[in-house]
């Protein structure tokens, strides 16, 4: 009994001759077999929690278009119209310092459903450092002082 | 017979299944929120705003020494070009000092010349803001 005791594991005479006879020889490999299981289950479930992460990051950061309004006049620029002027925006808020000038020369004149053209033309647009942002993000996070945000609303009354 | 059946209704599930998710994926996106003017005050002539009331505030923002120029824009924010005119209907001519940019006449046998709301505009901002003013405003000159 206290021989049994002090060795154990493999070195235990008994557990050796246990797992050398057949019967043995089964259990072993039926553990193995699970131990596979229990991996491919693993991996398996890790496959599918990173892809369904990555799936549910492009979900929650995709670009929602705004609707026209139909209450309001049709927009008062072209769609080719409204892709230069979101280009422009861009340009002008890319990178260090914003040139608020030629924010409101592009803003000045739209109306409603004119903006939401330029919002959907603009979709979501890298910055330098950080994540995409649409229109409204870029103008929000780029002109954050109180005159600098009365003149947008004084050009463009409605859209910050 | 039983195996082919049940094929057309699993197809014809899928198509209608497929079809209400390409219909909703696709659809045009409509809005009729909001208040009856477009916001931006460009759409249509929509009045917003009560000419005499932004005639007196830029009045009381500009008839000191010193000009509030956020002032002047949040009292000009929902006017809109059309808008613009009446409201220099309604300010009229008021007695200015062009050179102080205040009311006060240091001449007393000289009244002082009555002039319209451009002229104060144009007097009292620097030629940048009255530029901004001119981009909503094309008949400011």
């Amino acid at each position: 009994m206290s021989v049994t005791n002090k060795n154990k594991g493999l070195s235990n005479p008994a557990v050796l001759a246990l797992a050398s006879s057949p019967a043995g020889q089964k259990a072993v490999s039926g553990a193995i077999d699970t131990t596979l299981k229990v991996a491919k289950i693993t991996a398996i479930v890790a496959v599918v929690g990173i892809g369904g992460y990555i799936a549910y990051r492009l979900y929650k950061n995709r670009f929602v278009s705004m609707a026209t309004n139909s209450k309001y006049e049709k927009a008062n620029i072209t769609k080719d119209q409204a892709k230069a002027k979101a280009e422009a925006l861009y340009q002008a808020m890319y990178g260090a310092g914003a040139d608020l000038d030629i924010v409101l020369q592009t803003l000045a004149g739209l109306n409603y459903n004119g903006f939401v053209e330029v919002f959907n033309a603009f979709g979501k647009r890298s910055p330098l450092f950080g994540s995409d942002m649409t229109l409204t993000q870029w103008l929000n996070d780029q002109f954050t002082s109180a005159y600098d945000r009365t003149q947008i609303e004084f050009i463009l009354p409605g859209i910050l | 017979m039983e195996a082919n059946t049940k094929k057309i209704i699993l197809i014809t599930t899928g198509v209608i299944a497929a079809g209400t998710v390409l219909y909703f994926v696709l659809r045009k996106k409509t809005d009729s929120s909001g208040g009856e003017c477009d916001p931006t005050g460009n759409g249509g002539n929509c009045i917003q705003v009560d000419p005499a009331t932004v005639a007196n505030s830029l009045y009381d923002a500009m008839k000191k020494s010193g000009t509030d120029e956020e002032a002047i824009l949040l009292a000009l924010k929902n006017v809109n070009a059309s808008m613009l005119n009446r409201v220099i209907q309604k300010f009229g001519k008021q007695s200015y000092n062009k050179f102080l940019g205040n009311q006060i006449n240091l001449t007393p046998w000289d009244p002082l010349p009555l002039e319209p709301l451009q002229v104060w505009l144009k007097n009292e901002l620097t030629t940048n803001e009255y530029n901004k003013l001119k981009l909503k405003y094309p008949q400011l000159t």
